[in-house]
């Protein structure tokens, strides 16, 4: 167990580092350090980072880690969102940081980014009640989700940062004097997805993080005692009304606000705004929660680790069957595929060592297999392998999302020769191997359904040395299911080299 | 009303010089007050304190003059009034000057100390000069004649020097390229020999000679043959200053002046004796380029300055010096066994030097050697010659400990001293930080990390003074040692903002110049305001060094408009006008001039009952607030802020060594039957705070603390 770790953040405007420190079931920030470097907008508004930037960067990144030296930490881990995520150059940062420093850095995605910042709004806000709007504007993405008290229902990220709104809008500003207006033009199109999106949800609660709502809170007069605070619905549109008709350099001579902050104001209280107004909430309910914390936290505490990945896989479920209610799935039908396959799934487990993680990700398959068949029944697979990848799934990084878009698009493969993998990222062995096995789960869990009329409410299944034998209790013919068995198990014994078979229980003995 | 009006300010330097002659008129108390040897240390502190005067202040008021600068400044005066005035005041300074010292120099005859002319001289005493001038002083003698081929030498600042006026001898060859009768010659008096030769003398004497006086006697034996006519001793200075002037209004011109400034500064002041030859004056004069008002002629010694360290030439003359204030143990401290815990229990407060500076040191030194500790982190502004703090941090970063050293090269005029040092550091393996380009750093800070079976505690020091045990003996300073969180995660930030790795972050408890320290101050101020406004009692007392700033004078005055009390204790410069009516009348400035030099920044603020006190290492006045880094912390034990309250009430009960500023600008000293000093009564204070908690513990009194 780590006792002492430090944090390095490539974030938009600043290099972050925080160190800290465990101290009993809570953790100690020792020291926090900001370097000023706008990468954003550089990777924003010219796709890349400048050379002279990615020396500084290094720079600071070598005296961060002198200071967490002078801590003795035992881990240091560096991470970096959209401003490096989205830099054409990316990849060379990250050698040269590697090569200067000895650090590998990690680049989070959207969705990853967002699901460390909800962990951190439910931790400072146990008490949830109904369903509740958690949002969070990153410099490069906005991250939404509906969450109840046990999960997160439904999350939805769009590439749409406050710096990258004003870096957008950059230079319209100078010519209308209604800017706000324009501004609320830009967001409408987004909100009126959200509406869609958050539709058939009652929301009484809107929540948010980022250290725009904590410079709206400093503004709206409002001291933080806590982790939370609450801006009412009346002291927010005070201050909007005050901020909307300004201009930047106004606004940073009227509030004291460093530039990057003026530049955003009116950007992020736009976009809260419309969020709010999608909600019955008469406040908004803001925390201060960074990702750097809830990074630090899940590196020092493994109990925490266990029971967000707990948390965690009940919101992939929860999203994937979102999604899938949104293409009008076969409920009954993908349900039990999802039960036989995990039925499967744990007499295999110990055998042929599955993780936890492949478990989550066949059970998203189960659920999300067929949503293609809402576009075309034929080639449903191709269409389900597109809806997958581009939908949000809470808690799925990209990566977790193309193996399970795979899965769908291999469900209709007979063998493992013909097994199609788009993205050549993971066309390689331990990615082909691992498609290929819970595709492989999976299409004999769909084959005993394959009539999709009566599902079989019960399986036993046995595995011996050789063979995984399959026996279902019914009364039923089932010459049609040992049809489909036999063609959809190849790739089973192709990937596991044992044999499968499919009987009837024999109801004399 | 409008308050930018001049009549509510004092002018600065008109200010600072009422401070040097407020310190000078310590040499002229009685001899019960103020020892004869001290005399002459306040003599000497005088005139150094003039010194830095003429080279940085004076130079740039005629550089102003010269440059055609005539603005007014806050306090109406147009650079050449002010010129005039200066040079005036300076001019009365200096007759007093040389009235207590001649006056001095009597009473110490009569204690057997003598300061003799060659002429009196027996002459055993004579041969022993005569053999000290070959031996030592010759050899480093350079006689410099001047001529058209022979211009002007360059003379050094502050060098004393001979000027000689020869009559040429026709047949001597060593003038043979100058056709005039008389020749001006210049020759420096050695500064790296004693200025007090001490000569041996009959039982019990002390009899000494001026260098120049031994050099003037033998003087023909550096121009042979040449009739020596004349000689008399001169000192110039020149312009010294080759930063920026921080609080000058005129920037562009200072950028001007700053190039200018990079040759050799321009002669601000001639010094000379005041029964010396018209032509050696006129010349000097001339080539000098300056002024009848730049010129001081002095009946006795130049350059008092050199009596600074007269002192310890003598021995057995206890009577002749204050009685020796020795710094108590802090009680805690002493009480403690370790030091580390007991901070980590409770804040201590420590007032210098009635409290000793010792612990400052030790806990240094303790943390050199002691294998928990990761990392120290110190400012060191100015520090003293052989400083134990250099050892032990040279020392802990051998032990392998991360040890960051911020060095101040700026401080001024010890420039020299900071580099030889700062590389000691280096070489030891120390991270030394040169400061922040364009800004001096002043805060004093000291950050000690410990990895302890519980986790990561940090122990921090904050001090109004300096990382400096010699002046801790004679400065009053106080400081604050802590182990809370948020002071440690403030100074930690403030290393990591010095080093350039960071921004500054949210500061938690300090306030920090130049960021917001004088935000914080005038909101400190409003709130008192505010307070009055709504009924309340209000009042603040603030301790400083100087006080200049006038948008804090400003807040001041309407303060005073709205009802706050305010009693103010500035030791130098205060440019803020007591008593007006209707501006100030609720304001009272009090200068204590002490034994110890008042140094403690304290900053108190009634608070509706609940007093805020803060410890600075700034004053009011522009340069700590805009262009220095600098802290204030609060001070929030209240046991501690009760010792601190405790201070200020005793400094505002002096009546022996305050002098109250009025609203014309005389400083009137406080004449009532009491005859309080607080210096001696905080020193009591310490004295008796150990005592009674040693005898509540029924230690041992050290002998060295019962006098």
């Amino acid at each position: 167990m780590l006792n002492r770790v430090a944090t390095i953040y490539i974030a938009s405007s600043d290099i972050i580092m925080k160190i800290a420190e465990r101290k009993g079931k809570d953790l100690v920030i020792l020291e926090e350090l900001f370097y000023p470097i706008n990468l954003g907008h550089d990777t924003f508004s010219r796709s890349a980072v400048a050379f002279e930037k990615i020396k500084k960067l290094n720079q600071a990144i070598n005296n961060f880690k002198r200071i967490a030296d002078e801590y003795r930490v035992e881990r240091v881990e560096i991470f970096a969102t959209a401003a490096l995520r989205e830099a054409l150059n990316k990849d060379y940062i990250i050698y040269q940081i590697k090569n200067n420093n000895h650090l590998n850095v990690k680049i989070f995605d959207n969705i990853e980014e967002h699901q460390l910042i909800y962990q951190g709004i439910r931790n400072t806000n146990r008490e949830l009640e109904g369903d509740n709007l958690f949002a969070y504007i990153g410099t490069g993405s906005l991250g939404v989700a509906v969450a109840t008290q046990d999960y997160i229902a439904k999350s939805q990220s769009i590439t749409l940062g406050s710096l990258k709104i004003s870096e957008i809008l950059r230079g319209i500003q100078n010519k209308t004097d209604e800017f706000h207006i324009v501004v609320d033009g830009y967001l409408s199109g987004y909100i009126y997805n959200l509406e869609l999106f958050l539709n058939k949800f009652n929301i009484n609660n809107f929540y948010v993080s980022g250290k725009e709502i904590e410079l709206i809170a400093k503004l709206a007069g409002i001291t933080k005692k806590s982790n939370t605070f609450k801006i009412s619905r009346a002291a927010f549109y005070r201050l909007y009304n005050n901020v909307k008709t300004k201009t930047p350099k106004q606004l940073l001579e009227n509030y004291e606000l460093e530039e990057v902050e003026a530049e955003t104001l009116l950007p992020s209280m736009t976009i809260y705004k419309n969020l709010m107004n999608l909600t019955q909430s008469n406040q908004i309910t803001g925390s201060t929660v960074t990702i750097e914390t809830e990074v630090i936290r899940n590196m020092l505490f493994d109990d925490r680790s266990s029971e967000l990945e707990k948390q965690s896989f009940k919101n992939i479920i929860a999203s994937s069957r979102s999604v899938s209610e949104k293409y009008h799935y076969n409920q009954e039908h993908a349900e039990t595929i999802e039960n036989i396959a995990l039925d499967i799934f744990d007499v295999l487990k110990d055998r042929f060592k599955l993780s936890k993680k492949e478990k989550i990700l066949l059970q998203s398959a189960a659920v999300l297999h067929d949503t293609g068949k809402y576009i075309n029944l034929k080639k449903h697979y191709e269409h389900s392998y597109y809806i997958i990848k581009n939908s949000d799934i809470t808690d799925l990084s990209d990566y977790d999302k193309n193996i399970i878009a795979h899965i769908a698009l291999n469900h209709s493969q007979s063998s493992t020769t013909n097994l199609k993998i788009k993205d050549s990222c993971l066309d390689n062995y331990q990615e082909r191997v691992l498609i290929a096995k819970l595709t492989a789960i999976l299409k004999i869990a769909d084959s005993l359904d394959k009539s999709h009329k009566e599902p079989f409410s019960e399986v036993e299944i046995n595995l011996t040395e050789n063979k995984l034998e399959l026996i279902i209790n019914t009364e039923k013919d089932i010459f049609l299911e040992k049809w489909a068995f036999n063609d959809k198990s190849r790739i089973f014994k192709e990937v596991f080299g044992i044999d499968v078979s499919l009987n009837k229980k024999n109801i004399f003995i | 009303m409008n308050l930018n009006e001049p009549k509510f300010y004092f002018n600065k330097q008109l200010s600072w010089l009422k401070f040097n002659i407020r310190v000078l008129e310590e040499a002229d108390k009685d001899d019960q007050e103020t020892p004869l040897l001290e005399k002459l240390k306040y003599l000497a502190i005088t005139a150094s304190n003039l010194d830095e005067f003429f080279m940085v202040r004076v130079a740039r008021i005629k550089d102003d003059i010269e440059s055609g600068y005539n603005e007014p400044d806050k306090s109406g005066y147009r650079p050449r009034e002010l010129f005039k005035e200066v040079a005036e005041t300076i001019h009365h300074l200096y007759e007093n000057q040389y009235k207590y010292f001649n006056k001095t120099m009597k009473k110490l005859k009569k204690e057997k100390i003598y300061f003799k002319k060659y002429n009196d001289l027996n002459n055993k005493q004579r041969q022993y000069t005569k053999k000290y001038f070959n031996e030592i002083i010759l050899p480093v003698l350079t006689p410099v004649a001047i001529d058209p081929s022979h211009p002007f030498p360059l003379i050094a600042n502050k060098s004393l020097n001979l000027g000689v006026l020869l009559e040429r001898n026709k047949n001597e060859n060593i003038f043979s390229t100058i056709e005039e009768k008389k020749v001006f010659s210049v020759v420096e008096v050695p500064s790296n020999l004693q200025r007090f030769v001490e000569i041996p003398a009959s039982n019990n004497e002390n009899v000494f000679i001026f260098l120049e006086e031994i050099i003037k006697a033998n003087i023909d034996q550096l121009f042979s043959g040449n009739k020596v006519i004349t000689a008399d001793t001169f000192r110039i200075t020149r312009n010294a200053e080759v930063v920026l002037d921080e609080e000058s209004k005129n920037l562009l011109s200072e950028m001007k002046r700053y190039v200018k400034r990079r040759r050799w500064g321009f002669a601000v002041r001639l010094e000379i004796n005041s029964d010396c030859n018209q032509y050696i004056l006129n010349f000097l004069k001339d080539n000098l380029k300056v002024t009848e008002a730049d010129i001081y002629q002095v009946s006795g010694p130049i350059n008092l300055g050199s009596f600074m360290d007269f002192v310890l030439k003598l021995n057995n003359h206890d009577h002749l010096k204050f009685k020796k204030m020795i710094p108590q143990p802090n009680p805690d401290i002493y009480n403690a066994d370790d030091i580390f815990e007991l901070i980590k229990e409770k804040d201590i407060v420590l007032h210098h030097p009635f409290e000793s500076f010792d612990p400052v040191v030790e806990i240094v030194k303790k943390a050199a050697s002691d294998p928990k500790v990761l990392t120290i982190k110190q400012t060191l502004y100015r520090v003293s010659g052989n400083s134990p703090l250099i050892e032990h941090l040279t020392r802990a970063a051998e032990n392998g400990k991360q040890v960051t050293v911020l060095v101040e090269l700026k401080a001024r005029f010890d420039e020299e001293k900071n580099i030889a040092w700062a590389k000691r550091l280096e070489e030891a393996g120390c991270h030394v930080i040169y400061g922040i380009k364009g800004l001096k750093v002043h805060a004093k800070a000291l950050l000690i990390v410990r990895a302890e079976k519980e986790g990561i505690k940090r122990y921090v020091h904050m001090s109004t003074g300096n990382y400096n045990d010699k002046t801790a003996e004679l400065y009053t300073d106080m400081a604050l040692m802590t182990s809370k969180d948020n002071f440690a995660s403030d100074i930690a930030g403030l290393f990591n903002l010095l080093t350039g790795y960071s921004k500054p972050p949210e500061w938690k408890l300090l306030a920090v110049a130049p960021l917001d320290l004088k935000e914080k101050f005038i909101k400190l101020i409003e709130s008192e305001i505010n307070n009055s406004k709504r009924g309340l009692e209000a009042k603040i007392i603030a301790k400083m060094n100087a006080l200049v700033d006038s948008d804090i004078i400003k807040k001041l005055y309407e303060a005073s408009q709205a009802g706050v009390k305010i009693e103010l204790i500035v030791r130098g410069i205060c440019c803020l006008v007591p008593g007006i009516e209707g501006v100030s009348e609720n304001i009272k400035v009090r200068s204590i001039i002490g034994k110890l030099l008042e140094h403690s920044r304290i900053f108190y603020f009634k608070n509706n009952n609940q007093p805020l006190v803060f410890l600075s290492s700034a004053d009011w006045r522009p340069r700590n607030l805009e262009r220095r880094v600098e802290i204030a912390f609060p001070v929030e034990e209240d046991k501690n802020k009760e010792k601190i309250i405790k201070v200020l009430k005793t400094v505002l009960k002096d009546s022996k060594k305050a002098h109250l500023l009025q609203k014309n600008g005389d400083y009137k000293k406080i004449n009532d039957d009491n005859n309080f000093e607080s210096q001696a009564e905080l020193h009591l204070l310490a004295k008796t705070a150990f005592q009674k908690e040693v005898l509540n513990k029924q230690f041992k009194v050290p002998q060295d603390y019962i006098f």
